[in-house]
């Protein structure tokens, strides 16, 4: 290889991690672009790269170790992309001794990435993996990651670190923030297919976190009663068809997802709760009066609010309600619940 | 499921009832100061609830050995008294709520057979106009202790001097041999707890089958012994209602309706937190995943009218073999009460009357005795 002759070498003795390292002239094809043990970052792109590196050149040149066969990126995997992309065949970049150690190259891989922007999750979580790989005992890994400002607290940490075992789908939904590293978590538990068509399904619905809990919940137990798997139930033609109509509403298609799955996990709940309503609206109750059924129709005891802003008013309500009481409607309702 | 590990609390480890069980399980025992070492050898255990059905604590019962069954205001209770004889049980039911109910659940037993038979005698032993309904089968079995200790013996022998309390022992086993020749003067109840062929194979783990169920309920009335039957819990299913008719034609074809002192039915119900246990030890059981609401005792309990449609099957199924049978619901309101049996407890006195009064009937009770 040529570019371990002593060709293009400038030797600096004073570097943070207290290693040599030198600045050296590289053939691309030395580079091991596939190694991605040390990559922090989750930005694939490199545009905002060439513009920057084409007009003003490589200014802070990507780290790299030696290894039996070339060198592994240390830092720099996005610049050694775009330098390559510009057509560069060699790049100026530093060296690390093979003596320094692989906890010192995830350190400075960290810091290269962290002292320069705020980690997302899915970097922390690989930032803390890399640690963890490499770190010689917990005293050591923990306070690497104090002074690289990675999160130390128990729990919390635990949690990040899972996040780069995720399947990659489920770290994509963390990323476009469709979900957050609790649901992450959950879907962790889950066959990578199934999580990958429930992020697919939380992002095209665009749902917050308690009704992903929501959804999430009905189709697993839907699953589980029907024994059928979570796939098999969204690509189901029935929510295929909302899912896939681009014209309706956002707001309607999570409306109409949630009722199906609800009716389908709750059929003689749901069948109950539209009698009742239609035995209501035959009320004719008005906008003040408002009947309130027992919860989910267990108890015998209803409710009923009056609105009323004077004594007319109240008389007013005093008659419908007594046309409530004869009403036959009322009958159905007391008799299906009392 | 076989007993590995027996603990036994350091002040009743000379006790006679101690050297005895541990002579019957032949096993050496881990001597402990209290329950909590206990616990955590349980816990720290890959499945806890299994390891306590596999680990025995025979200790002292500190408190009373006679409970007032747990119920709640929001449904019909039937004033039923438990006597506290141990908790647990080594069958291993998918549904059995003792797995959350003690934390952790370990198969425990209350050696001190002399406080509890001298709670008996002042309880017992006095003159009054109440009836008391008395089981062990709430906390445990009654009847998975027959292998390691005389307690049915001992209690049937103590209910039958005496002429206002029936005792019932309740069970899913066939350990009934030592009942045989015992003088229980028709103080004691034999009741089990029934349920069909599919839930009692693919829910109750380690339990008898419903035929040598029905058998041992069989032979139990050749001795005289009044009978009774729990269908607790009925369990939702496809098929689910022909299967339990089909119970109910066996059953009347084994023993006689006459001798049945009551019949309860209770659908399915459980705390929340029974049901991630169910998810983790039983992954296979779908019984969580049908129509459940949260009744207003925090319990999960099927949709009011799923289980008034079944329970109006079952009776009428009963009473074409047994009009007149004491069937009674079990923690249930009084629109469901009506729905399902055509009354309500308050038209016939209230079901600790109603119960008491059938006891009275079939265990020869005479109160002010």
């Amino acid at each position: 290889m040529d570019s371990k002759s002593s060709d293009d070498q400038d030797v600096c003795p004073d570097t943070p991690s207290g290693h040599t390292v030198r600045y050296q002239a590289i053939s691309q094809v030395d580079i091991d672009t596939e190694d991605l043990t040390f990559r922090i970052t989750t930005r694939r792109g490199i545009e905002d790269l060439l513009g920057s590196i084409q007009k003003t050149g490589l200014i802070q040149p990507p780290v790299l170790i030696e290894n039996p066969a070339g060198y592994t990126i240390v830092c720099g995997f996005r610049r050694i992309a775009a330098c390559r992309k510009l057509g560069w065949t060699r790049i100026t970049a530093r060296i690390l001794e093979k003596a320094v150690d692989r906890f010192k190259s995830a350190q400075l891989s960290i810091a290269d990435n962290a002292l320069q922007r705020s980690l997302n999750l899915v970097e922390t979580s690989r930032a803390l993996k890399l640690l963890d790989d490499f770190g010689p005992d917990n005293q050591q890994r923990r306070e690497a990651a104090e002074a690289l400002g990675l999160p130390i607290s128990g729990s919390l940490s635990l949690a990040v670190k899972k996040i780069c075992r995720l399947p990659l789908p489920v770290q994509e939904g963390i990323l476009t923030d469709t979900i957050n590293l609790s649901m992450a978590l959950e879907l962790g538990g889950l066959e990578p297919l199934t999580a990958e068509d429930l992020v697919r399904l939380f992002d095209q619905l665009k749902v917050g976190l308690n009704k992903q809990r929501e959804l999430l919940l009905l189709l697993k137990e839907i699953a589980e009663r029907e024994q059928i798997t979570i796939p098999q139930l969204i690509a189901e033609k029935a929510l295929q068809e909302v899912l896939n109509t681009v014209e309706m509403d956002r707001a309607v298609k999570r409306q109409k997802v949630r009722s199906y799955l609800r009716q389908r996990r709750f059929p003689a709940i749901t069948k109950a709760e539209t009698e009742y309503r239609k035995w209501v609206k035959q009320l004719k109750l008005g906008t003040n009066i408002n009947l309130i059924p027992p919860k989910d129709f267990e108890g015998n005891t209803f409710r009923m609010t009056l609105r009323f802003n004077n004594r007319q008013d109240l008389s007013d309500l005093n008659k419908k309600i007594e046309e409530i009481v004869q009403h036959p409607a009322l009958g159905k309702i007391l008799d299906r619940s009392s | 499921m076989r007993i590995s590990k027996l603990f036994i609390n350091r002040q009743v480890a000379d006790h006679p009832m101690t050297r005895s069980i541990q002579s019957r399980l032949k096993l050496s025992a881990k001597t402990v100061q209290n329950a909590q070492q206990v616990y955590e050898a349980v816990s720290s255990a890959p499945d806890p609830v299994r390891q306590g059905k596999e680990t025995l604590y025979l200790t002292r019962n500190r408190g009373a050995f006679l409970k007032t069954c747990p119920g709640t205001r929001h449904y019909t209770c039937c004033d039923y008294q438990i006597l506290h004889i141990g908790s647990f049980c080594h069958m291993d039911c998918t549904y059995c709520i003792l797995q959350t109910y003690f934390h952790p659940p370990i198969l425990q037993y209350f050696v001190n057979h002399e406080d509890l038979m001298a709670e008996l005698d002042r309880v017992l032993g006095k003159s009054t106009n109440k009836i008391r309904r008395i089981g062990t089968g709430e906390f445990t079995d009654s009847l998975i202790w027959e292998l390691w200790t005389d307690v049915s013996r001992l209690l049937v022998q103590r209910f039958a001097v005496q002429k206002h309390a029936v005792l019932e022992l309740k069970t899913k086993t066939t350990a009934i041999e030592r009942l045989q020749n015992l003088n229980h003067n028709h103080k004691a109840i034999a009741a089990w707890s029934l349920n069909t062929n599919h839930i009692i194979q693919t829910q109750e783990r380690a339990t008898a089958s419903l035929t040598a169920r029905l058998k041992a309920a069989a032979r139990c009335e050749t001795w005289g012994y009044p009978l009774a039957f729990h269908f607790d819990p009925l369990v939702l299913y496809d098929g689910c209602e022909k299967d339990y008719t089909r119970v109910i034609e066996r059953l009347y074809a084994q023993v006689s309706a006459e001798n049945i002192v009551w019949i309860s039915l209770g659908t399915l119900r459980f705390p929340p937190s029974i049901k991630t246990v169910i998810q983790k030890r039983f992954p296979d059981s779908k019984i969580i995943y049908e129509e459940f609401i949260k009744g207003p005792d925090g319990k999960m309990r099927y949709f009011k009218p799923l289980r008034i449609n079944l329970y109006r099957k079952i009776v009428a199924c009963i009473r074409d073999h047994a009009p007149d049978a004491a069937v009674y619901l079990c923690m249930e309101d009084d629109e469901v009460w009506r729905k399902s049996l055509g009354f309500i407890p308050a038209d016939v006195g209230g079901l600790p009357h109603m119960l008491d009064a059938s006891a009275a009937r079939h265990c020869d009770l005479k109160l002010g005795e």
